[in-house]
């Protein structure tokens, strides 16, 4: 069974053929059919049948049906949600109940959208399989044997399961678009601002974005209208200017330049992988539009960039779990320093104290100016590369992710292995433009992403743009 | 610089992140860190005169107001359901000052 778009689920419930309660039931079934791929840590059956319930008492009562009525989503572990524990998936938070949702979830559901489950994710977004899961890991709808990537690997294979039609995740390094190419779905990160963190657990609070996993642009572009905007609580979120608006812009396509980002094309891409993206270049190619091979220097510094930045960044947001307020506690201690050393030790995974202390030793005295300020200057370096190159082009194109998605434990040898797996991801959420991983194809049966970004605060281009292509990549 | 991060560095560092280790651990993480941090090296090698740290990529910053008051609807309890030792609607911690 597969989902129709958003905009017919909503059509439906509005003209009586379905309900939310028949939408939420199914959704819920559709998690235990799907169990052995293990997306999701919690589901909340009760509150969600109590919330169709209400919808559907509603639209009996002819009231005005909300954009979202009756659609069912599964929200990321990091977001702050009623009804279930929110744990980022990590011991250090296991039966925390959230006293407030995050602003993303309350706009979803005060147009009418239904939260079902909590996708199971890497712990704090830490990680690009969700082997750094506290609990399971996710398995790739494509393979059991594959990893569904990370950190948002549960969303993105809920969407790719058909679970439910639409999840919402988080991106720090390529934490949407990565799992997205994995699963073969469409995932996006949306520029740095457009929606707000607030309810949203911290991971790199200069790098969080919040976006969404589909199955098309029309549904992408219609959550994302819902979740964009300014936000009291964030004042780190963008005017309602550049919010993403539900509307297709039609573009004149001959006057469009795409740049192929030729770092991306280098050696440590799959040759296979390489031929999928060339033949999706060379059919947008063929609609007629400027298609050049652009060099960004700087972007081969962007993982080294990140890996200083990120950590320092995780180091002082995970400072608050400390045992004291919230989170796992460590209640036979001795005294102060003891309670905070156990609960950390005891409650974090192993993946969590390696950020941490890298973070912490990047921050350090003696070492602050050589690494941090350093990571943060070149961070300028790269947004400026990244500025002049859209001077000339609109959008940048390249693959999402090196390779497909890798088996279970392939990657376990060196934690290094595992953060190449960002290398083209992390550029975008340093410079904070919006990007995006489209199906582009597959290798032995595995799917395969292409990645296009946008300019800061453009995203409603970068939107159009992908809905001209979209059809013609695969 | 100093590329390498050395036991004595780890047990620093954990201190600093109050995380204990255990002796595997330490020596693990000596060598997970190190190459981390060399990989990260090449930073070194980039000419940044005259560019500025980027502290915000959409140029915002910090925006106030005066103090109101708002009515979150909170009670006492849904505020500390989650604290570990309660006494009183007061979080009990461990004696801070001795």
């Amino acid at each position: 069974m597969s989902w129709p778009k958003i905009e017919s689920i909503v059509e439906s419930l509005s003209s009586g053929q379905t309900t939310a309660t028949e939408n939420v039931k199914v959704a819920l079934s559709n998690i235990k059919k799907n169990s052995q791929y293990q997306t999701v840590i919690s589901t909340l059956d009760k509150e969600a049948l109590e919330r169709a319930k209400l919808i559907d008492l509603d639209i009996l009562n002819n009231k005005k049906v909300a954009k979202l009525a009756g659609v069912p989503f599964i929200a990321k572990d990091n977001f702050l949600v009623f009804g279930a524990p929110t744990t980022a998936a990590s011991n250090i938070l296991k039966g925390f109940h959230a006293p407030y949702q995050a602003t993303a979830i309350d706009k979803l559901e005060s147009e009418g959208a239904i939260c079902v489950a909590k996708a199971n994710m890497d712990a704090f977004a830490h990680g690009s399989s969700t082997e750094n899961s506290d609990f399971f890991v996710t398995k790739n709808p494509y393979d059991l044997e594959r990893v569904a990537g990370g950190s948002s690997g549960g969303s993105a294979a809920s969407v790719a399961l058909d679970i439910v039609p639409f999840s919402v995740g988080t991106d720090t390094g390529g934490s949407i678009r990565q799992p997205a190419s994995f699963c073969n779905v469409v995932g996006f990160k949306p520029s740095y601002g457009m929606v707000s963190r607030s309810g949203v657990i911290a991971m790199g609070s200069s790098l969080d974005t919040i976006g969404t996993f589909s199955k098309n642009i029309a549904d992408t572009r219609y959550v994302m209208s819902i979740i964009s905007g300014r936000d009291p609580l964030d004042s780190t979120t963008l005017d309602d200017s550049f919010k993403i608006v539900n509307k297709h812009q039609k573009m004149t396509l001959s006057k469009i330049k795409i740049g192929i980002i030729k770092e991306y094309l280098a050696d440590d891409l799959n040759p296979d992988v390489k031929k999928v993206i060339l033949s999706a270049i060379n059919k947008i190619k063929r609609m007629g539009l400027v298609v050049d091979e652009v060099s960004i220097p700087s972007i081969d510094l962007a993982l080294s960039v990140y890996y200083v930045l990120c950590p320092a960044e995780v180091a002082s947001n995970l400072s608050r779990y400390d045992g004291q307020r919230f989170g796992y506690s460590y209640l036979e201690a001795s005294n102060l320093e003891d309670s905070y050393l156990k609960s950390r030790t005891i409650g974090f995974g192993d993946e969590a104290k390696t950020r941490i202390m890298i973070g912490s030793y990047v921050l350090s005295s003696g070492y602050y100016d050589a690494y941090y300020k350093k990571a943060q200057t070149v961070r300028t370096k790269l947004i400026n590369d990244f500025n002049q190159v859209f001077k000339n082009y609109d959008f940048l194109i390249g693959p999402t992710v090196p390779d497909v998605a890798f088996k279970i434990g392939e990657k376990s040898s060196s934690k290094l292995e595992m953060y190449l797996n960002d290398i083209m991801t992390v550029a975008a959420n340093l410079v904070g433009i919006p990007a995006i991983s489209l199906p582009a194809g597959f290798v032995n049966n595995l799917p395969v992403g292409l990645q296009l970004m946008g300019q800061i605060g453009k995203d409603n281009q970068l939107l159009d743009f992908c809905q001209e292509i979209e059809e013609n990549i695969c | 610089m100093d590329k390498k991060i050395t036991e004595e560095d780890v047990i620093k560092i954990a201190k600093l992140a109050k995380l204990e280790l255990t002796k595997q651990e330490i020596s693990r993480y000596s060598m997970e860190l190190t190459e981390i941090i060399e990989y990260v090296q090449k930073l070194n090698t980039v000419k940044t005169t005259g560019l500025d740290p980027t502290v915000s990529v959409n140029g915002l910053c910090n925006i106030s107001r005066s103090d109101q008051q708002i009515d979150y609807h909170q009670t006492p309890a849904s505020l500390l359901g989650n604290v570990p030792r309660v006494k009183d609607n007061f979080i009990q911690v461990k004696r801070v000052i001795e």
